[in-house]
């Protein structure tokens, strides 16, 4: 490579690299806003805005969900395995939503509970065959894999 | 290992019960990728054509002697 | 090391006649795998534990996503190559990209939407992921627009290639954008110093539809690029004599 074409070279990484670390240092300054939901800790240590729409993400606690048998209210708890936070809905879950399963909820906080206005379901990058997931669950070691992801 | 997942062809193109969602991708998949191949066909076609032109008119003007 | 295949390869001529060639092979080659690995993925592959026959949509929108960001880093070094050598085969390589990567784009993000809302329970959501993916659509667009709009060739490819090398900042963001940030988004399901997160009978046609997206890829760009040789070289002899001979 001649000398004049290296330089364009650096030239052209350089303004790259500096570019971004620009939007870098940008998106680090908005982080609270791309964020997508805030934790249950997060809530519990009032870090979210009261009685606004807010997103929260967490698992559904396991044997915490209470279903209204008269109508499609819903009850569960969302929790990151340190804070645990209520929510209530009415409305229809999506298919994937489980005890266990990772959601995210949209609603108010009021009074320590969330009221929600839509429930979203996440699911981790492991793909199974029910058949597999069947034996690793007798073998005990599905909550091992689960555990792992989370 | 690899064997046939569905019963039957009809419950194939069910796949219950999200079928509604699979076969659209994949249809629009076909479709945006087929336009896309035929759309630079006809591009390569039309270039062609131009240059043919742009020839025809200039053997017309100036005749080779 | 030699430098000539390099110089070979900026002449238009040489290429348009090579390309010709490559395109077929490529078209055929990913007829076939996409076709193997579409069906081994619809019909055969195991149904997910969680999401039933849903899942199967990975099989398009996995690599069609790949891809979208594979032909961007591909425009990059088109980019860079116009800049530094000035090779005007890169700044043809850059106009075809863009087509096929906003079309890419555009298919990642309708069968992932359309696969978010038997899954998640949404079309749409402004998470990280979804958004920085949307941004490189417009990227894209604005490529096509940018070269539209600007009639002098050489002053359109050196905008082109600016708007290109700054929008190189977006692909690591959309890389990381699950880890950096909470999403709805799941993390990659591959990663190159881990074992794949689903077994052999699941990932087995995901890679041969990879290879093949990659291969339409090919042919979808080398056929482009060869349109907007022959008509950015209209006024040469051997576009004509071509032209003639077929």
């Amino acid at each position: 490579m001649n000398p004049k074409r290296k330089q364009r070279l650096l030239i052209i990484l350089g303004l790259v690299a500096a570019l971004g670390v620009a939007v870098g240092l940008v998106l680090y300054a908005l982080s609270q806003n791309i964020n997508l939901f805030f934790t249950p800790t997060q809530i519990a240590d009032n870090q979210a805005p009261d009685s606004r729409i807010i997103r929260l993400g967490g698992m559904v606690a396991e044997g915490s969900v209470e279903r209204d048998p008269e109508s499609l209210e819903v009850s569960f708890g969302v929790t990151d395995f340190q804070n645990q936070v209520r929510v209530t809905y009415t409305g229809i879950l999506p298919d994937l939503f489980r005890e266990g399963q990772g959601v995210v909820v949209q609603g108010r906080v009021l009074n320590r509970e969330l009221q929600a206005t839509e429930v979203l379901a996440k699911h981790d990058e492991n793909y199974m065959p029910p058949e597999v997931t069947e034996a690793l669950r007798q073998s005990g070691q599905l909550d091992k894999l689960k555990g792992m992801t989370q | 290992m690899i064997e046939f997942q569905f019963d039957s062809l009809f419950n194939f193109l069910r796949m219950a019960p999200h079928g509604i969602y699979v076969w659209p991708v994949y249809g629009l998949g076909l479709l945006v990728i087929g336009g896309l191949a035929i759309w630079i066909r006809y591009q390569h076609r039309q270039a062609i054509r131009k240059i043919r032109r742009i020839m025809n008119r200039e053997s017309i003007h100036e005749p080779k002697a | 090391m030699g430098w000539r295949w390099f110089h070979e390869w900026g002449s238009p001529k040489w290429f348009y006649d090579r390309a010709g060639r490559w395109q077929r092979v490529c078209g055929f080659l990913a007829l076939a795998l996409l076709l193997v690995g579409t069906l081994w993925g619809l019909g055969f592959a195991p149904a997910d534990y969680q999401q039933g026959n849903s899942y199967r949509i990975i099989y398009l929108h996995v690599p069609v996503a790949f891809l979208a960001q594979a032909l961007y880093v591909a425009m990059a070094v088109c980019a860079i190559v116009l800049f530094v050598w000035k090779m005007k085969l890169a700044d043809v390589g850059m106009q075809a990209l863009a087509v096929v990567g906003f079309g890419f784009t555009v298919l990642a993000l309708f069968s992932g939407s359309i696969w978010g809302k038997p899954t998640w329970g949404t079309y749409w959501v402004w998470d990280a992921r979804l958004t920085s993916m949307l941004i490189l659509g417009f990227l894209y667009l604005g490529l096509i627009g940018l070269r539209s709009a600007i009639k002098n060739p050489d002053l359109a490819g050196k905008a082109c290639a600016i708007l290109v090398l700054v929008g190189v900042v977006n692909l690591p963001i959309i890389k990381y954008s699950v880890e950096w940030w909470s999403a709805l988004h799941q993390p990659a399901s591959f990663k190159l110093t881990e074992k794949p997160a689903m077994p052999a009978s699941m990932w087995v046609p995901l890679l041969i539809n990879l290879l093949g997206y990659y291969l339409v890829a090919a042919y979808l760009v080398l056929a482009s690029m060869r349109t907007v040789i022959l008509d950015r070289e209209r006024g040469s002899a051997w576009v004509r004599e071509v032209i003639e001979r077929d």
